[in-house]
């Protein structure tokens, strides 16, 4: 039952961790770059532990990867990246939704979109808790 | 008079019985508990014996309630509603539907994601769920009265995964054998039950039949996940919910819903072997095929509504689609933008930190938990992890390696390679120097992998 915050944290912690060989003087990196870094591997980390039986999780790691593409590609490939799927979800006063949750709008089901939301919810909370605690615990390390 | 004298005792002798006979793990508590029952009689009058029957049941059901949860989870409640609540999703069936009827809320959540966390069986989880969902809520009146009807004639029980519900079933039987005979004296209940019962039950009973016609309903429509695993545990939760359906019927004023409840208990037993599905028009609705579907759909997107009400604090208040559905927006927007507000942080943390990230990351995931100031899934690592010992930088190099062979699913394989193949990438975006040649550094970050 722990077991999948435990994932989430070592799995953020262990991409965390590969900032630090690039940290070397000889790159530096700026702050905002960083920050992304950091955003991005909070998501997938979310992701890894959901697992690739959710909508949103495999909609986040693929909006991981379509970040990571060479912006030229995307004028290059234009036509391919406007034709999306564009069925016409059964919408039941969920449109909101659907855009606030990954891969949401490509979910046709009411009860499974309200599934995935809640699941989405527990695990961006566990992000959200994993990252205070380290940063908490990354100032307590500076001050204490 | 007589009649009720002589089920009280009865009750206590089965209690005194019974009560030898287990082997649970906490005497103490079910010494005091118990004493606590046992004393309890002692001074009713004859008019309150429906209620003193119906106040031994209940806290019967706070002892399986709490053997129930000590079986399950050694830590307290809030621990136990905070660390399960971010725990694994089997198959999407095992989240929502398998929770059980309207409950309190802390019980509500540790049960139901008890439930889902992916244990061998999810029934005995929903059983004592019922039981101890059934038992938390306040008021005697009321868990008595539900327990009471929760009990039913052959109650199946659960299928004995934790010792002690399968030993709390037959005692449940046999008091609420005792308590059907009484079912008459159920009709003329006390002023402070009447209402409550009342109330309550047509709300079980609907919620049961609503509960039987989702997981009916999905049968057929996720047959090779569902079935598969949860064939027998579908069959036990509709047996469990028409035993309370039957039971309630006792106790139920209305003829219809008698009738209704005995029909669907002949039903139940057909219902997985039938293909499609079986739902039971309630009173006053209509029986078109097209609003049943639709009604059972409606259901099933409420079920998980609620859920989600629990989960988005601050929503369980508010009535209606619309507000909530706008809260939890606006919740899930907030937690975005709070992941993207501590990513900032700890970049600047780390800055300046110089990343000793290393020392966080261990093999072994510890099980304490940490006491955070929010309530939600508690963190396997203490901070005292955090604080302990520098692991080098090699075995924070080693952990990838041992992470690509040790999961070798193509899923987290992406997922490392693409972060990393990310981070790669904005670097020679951001620094058209060009350190490493193009197509290496994403092969060599690969085998670093």
């Amino acid at each position: 039952m722990q077991d999948m915050n435990a994932m989430q944290a070592t799995h953020f912690l262990r991409l965390l961790s590969r900032l630090k060989p690039l940290m070397a003087p000889t790159l530096p990196i700026s702050t905002s770059q960083q920050t992304k870094f950091i955003l991005k591997s909070a998501y997938a980390s979310m992701a890894y532990a959901a697992g690739p039986r959710r909508v949103w999780s495999r909609a986040l790691v693929r909006r991981i990867r379509r970040n990571r593409r060479r912006p030229t590609m995307r004028i290059i490939n234009k036509r391919r990246h406007v034709v999306r799927p564009r069925r016409r979800p059964a919408e039941g006063g969920s449109e909101e939704l659907r855009k606030v949750i990954p891969g949401g709008d490509t979910i046709l089901n009411g009860a499974r979109l309200v599934e995935e939301t809640s699941d989405y919810v527990q695990f961006l909370r566990t992000q959200v808790i994993i990252m205070k605690a380290l940063v908490s615990s990354f100032s307590k390390g500076q001050h204490g | 008079m007589d009649r009720e004298e002589f089920t009280t005792t009865s009750l206590l002798d089965h209690l005194n019985v019974n009560y030898v006979s287990l082997n649970w793990d906490q005497p103490s508590q079910f010494e005091s508990a118990l004493s606590s029952i046992v004393s309890s009689p002692s001074n009713q009058t004859p008019q309150s014996d429906n209620v003193v029957i119906r106040e031994l049941i209940g806290r019967l059901g706070t002892i399986c309630n709490s053997s129930g949860e000590i079986e399950m989870s050694p830590h307290s409640q809030g621990y136990n509603n905070s660390s399960v609540n971010a725990s694994s999703y089997t198959t999407p069936l095992n989240s929502p539907p398998k929770l059980g009827l309207s409950m309190s809320e802390n019980h509500y959540q540790s049960l139901g994601s008890i439930s889902i966390s992916g244990n061998p069986l999810p029934i005995p989880a929903t059983g004592t769920a019922r039981l101890s969902g059934i038992v938390a809520d306040p008021g005697f009146a009321e868990r008595s009265a539900r327990f009471s009807c929760f009990g039913g004639r052959n109650y199946n029980g659960f299928p004995g995964v934790y010792p002690t519900p399968p030993e709390a079933s037959p005692q449940l039987l046999q008091i609420n054998e005792h308590i059907s005979p009484k079912g008459g004296c159920g009709s003329q209940p006390n002023d402070r039950d009447e209402p409550s019962v009342s109330d309550h039950i047509p709300v079980i009973s609907r919620s049961n039949a609503r509960k039987r016609k989702s997981i009916s309903k999905t049968k057929p429509n996720e047959t090779s996940k569902v079935l598969s695993g949860d064939d027998s545990h579908a069959k036990n939760s509709r047996s469990d919910k028409s035993k309370l359906e039957q039971a309630c019927s006792v106790l139920e004023s209305g003829d219809g819903s008698q009738e209704r409840s005995k029909e669907s208990n002949s039903k139940t037993p057909e219902i997985p072997r039938q293909d499609y599905i079986h739902v039971r028009a309630r009173r006053g609705q209509a029986t078109d095929s097209h609003s049943l579907a639709e009604r059972v759909r409606r259901e099933k997107i409420s079920e998980r509504m609620k859920f989600l009400q629990n989960l988005v604090p601050g929503c369980k208040k508010v009535t209606g689609k619309a507000v909530m559905l706008d809260e939890i927006i606006n919740y899930v927007q907030s937690l975005q933008r709070q992941v993207e507000f501590l990513s900032m942080k700890l970049s600047t943390v780390n800055h300046r930190l110089d990343l000793n990230v290393e020392n966080l990351i261990s093999k072994d995931i510890p099980h304490s938990g940490v006491p955070m100031d929010l309530s939600g899934p508690v963190f396997p690592f203490s901070q005292n992890v955090m604080m302990n010992g520098v692991q080098s930088l090699s075995h924070c190099n080693l952990n990838p390696l041992d992470a690509a062979s040790l999961f070798g699913t193509l899923w987290e394989d992406d997922l490392q390679s693409v972060v990393q193949m990310g981070f790669e990438q904005n670097q020679e975006t951001a620094f058209s120097s060009q350190l490493f040649p193009g197509a290496l550094p994403s092969t060599h970050m690969k085998v670093e992998l």
